[in-house]
């Protein structure tokens, strides 16, 4: 019964008082003052264990809703707290999610540069550079089984993707350099790339236009 | 009885309060504890995304010498693998020679290595802080020095970069500039006396002095790696180098097993290349039996290296000595290629 509100003829303070019928009088505790009744009205005299108890639930009464309040407070700044936080980490989340986006494209541009910059398929006079984007077409015939055959070494460079270059004029052809696939099932995203070289053909010293395809599939 | 009714509100107020304050207080602490945790991963992995693509760019891209600056954090390789906090990545198809632990400031240099073709371009990562120290009198020691600052001379002319080097003919000339970390190179140092610890640096702590001693020319040698420990230097493995740009990969790398490692990813991509151009040779015999000219029928087994050279199975000087021959006299047919107006090998 701890919210049970006492009726009472007295006001409540005075129910610290002792009070019986037989006129006696009971000293009110330091600071209160006897209330001022009319003379011979009968006073009764209660149990003081009883009157204890009352106080007790009144006592316990005030000082639980004061509780309830503090506990509905703190309740409500918890879940603001909370709404706050999920709502900071799903916005952080998309932000994670848009740059991992970019970077997951940038992948295929940084292996078809790797790629074009290898030694094994570069154009070289007397180990200097011809162009940028040259790949040098005997190197590329030799390349083709040899670095299929190396796959566990260009993993690290070129992980999971498929590397070709196709030769587009004068005429049509072919190489598949590397190929390290996923399964449908083991991938969640595939991107492509397209860039533009030149092939040279250094027994007839004459340049092809050819263009190197890297698709790269990413878990 | 008024006292007691008091007492008790007002401690179990305070309880209450203490006890709820310290839960918010914990609750807001571990969120911090955990957001600080998430920073530091994705400093570490951000660290690691941008060494990557310096990387390739640096292995593409021979004769550079730069100055990379990093977010602040340590780096740390070892053989095939370097380490950004708890992030580590593999560098297994790339021979990259880096001092054991870096900061956020690197110098960065790269060099072909050809053999004769070109094999790859060696990236070099080293400290700024790290002081290195060229001992001896061997022409050798003069022209790696000048490799080294003419890196710096062309490509950064002005630019406030530069390999800490000091070069001695004589190790008792060695003085102590309060350097935290310095890596000694001793050239021809066959004679024990020119070989050992300098007195100024005998009470330096265990692994902050390193030295590499070179026997060989600039062609082809044997080298001894070594660590001070307790005054003087302790042996922590040897090797072999082929051409300069090996050299240089054990000149800046410190620690043994860095430079084993790259050195094994080297020679295994040389393997692939020599198959390569085996090939290529054989195509170019092709054509020049069936369409000619006459002048350019030279294109034969001669030609080719033997990818078990690769392999190097004894790394004794005789070994290196033959594979270098074979190397320069493949030069020698490029050349007579060029000069003959036919397709060249390389």
């Amino acid at each position: 019964m701890p919210f049970n509100i006492l009726k009472t003829n007295f006001p409540l303070h005075y129910e610290q008082w002792k009070i019986c019928n037989d006129n006696t009088k009971v000293k009110p505790k330091k600071g209160k003052t006897m209330p001022k009744y009319k003379t011979n009205k009968p006073r009764i005299c209660k149990n003081y264990a009883v009157r204890k108890q009352r106080n007790f639930y009144m006592l316990k009464n005030k000082s639980q809703i004061h509780t309830m309040e503090t506990i509905v407070i703190l309740a409500i700044f918890f879940g603001l707290l909370m709404l706050g936080f999920v709502f900071y980490s799903r916005i952080f989340k998309s932000s994670v999610d848009i740059e991992e986006e970019k970077s997951s494209q940038l992948i295929a541009v940084k292996i078809a540069q790797r790629a074009i910059s290898m030694p094994e398929l570069q154009c070289t006079e007397d180990n200097v550079i011809k162009s940028n984007n040259c790949v040098d077409y005997l190197k590329l015939k030799s390349a083709k089984n040899i670095l299929n055959e190396n796959k566990a070494y260009y993993y690290d460079k070129f992980g999971f993707s498929t590397i070709t270059i196709k030769k587009i004029y004068p005429k049509t052809e072919e190489w598949q350099i590397y190929n390290r696939i996923l399964e449908s099932k083991d991938y969640t995203r595939k991107y492509s790339e397209f860039v533009p070289i030149i092939i040279l053909n250094p027994i007839e010293n004459k340049n092809y236009f050819g263009i190197i395809h890297v698709t790269v599939f990413l878990k | 009885m008024k006292s007691k009714r008091g007492a008790v509100e007002i401690q179990f107020n305070w309880i209450f309060a203490l006890i709820a304050g310290a839960l918010i207080i914990a609750l807001l602490a571990g969120i911090i504890i955990k957001q600080k945790n998430i920073s530091e991963s994705s400093v570490d992995v951000s660290v690691l995304n941008q060494l990557d693509a310096i990387l390739s760019d640096l292995e593409s891209t021979p004769n550079i010498f730069n100055k990379i600056r990093l977010p602040e954090t340590k780096i740390e390789f070892g053989c095939n693998n370097y380490f950004v906090g708890k992030s580590s990545k593999q560098i297994n198809a790339m021979s990259v020679f880096a001092f054991s632990i870096l900061n956020e400031n690197v110098i960065a240099m790269t060099y072909e290595w050809n053999m004769p073709y070109k094999v790859a371009n060696f990236v070099y990562l080293t400290n700024p802080d790290a002081r290195y120290i060229f001992v001896g009198n061997s022409p050798l020691k003069d022209n790696l020095a000048n490799i080294i600052s003419q890196h710096k001379n062309t490509e950064n002319a002005g630019k406030n970069i530069a390999v800490n080097l000091d070069v001695y003919d004589s190790i008792n000339k060695v003085v102590n500039k309060n350097d935290d970390l310095v890596r000694i190179i001793f050239f021809d140092s066959i004679d024990n006396e020119i070989f050992g610890l300098p007195s100024a640096f005998k009470n330096m702590k265990k692994g902050s002095v390193t030295a590499l001693r070179i026997n060989g020319n600039e062609n082809y040698g044997q080298l001894e790696f070594y660590e001070n420990d307790k005054g003087s230097f302790d042996k922590t493995g040897a090797s072999y180098y082929l051409g300069e740009a090996t050299l240089l990969g054990a000149i800046f790398t410190d620690k043994f097993e860095v430079y084993n490692c790259a050195m094994k990813n080297a020679v295994n991509k040389w393997k692939i290349i020599i198959e390569i151009y085996n090939k290529k040779i054989d195509f170019l015999h092709g054509s020049a039996q069936k369409n000619g000219p006459e002048s350019c029928n030279f294109y034969g087994e001669d030609n080719k290296l033997d990818p078990s050279v690769s392999n190097l199975a004894s790394t004794s000087d005789p070994n290196l000595k033959l594979i270098m021959e074979k190397i320069k006299s493949l030069e020698k047919r490029n050349k007579e290629a060029m000069l003959s107006s036919c397709p060249l090998i390389y």
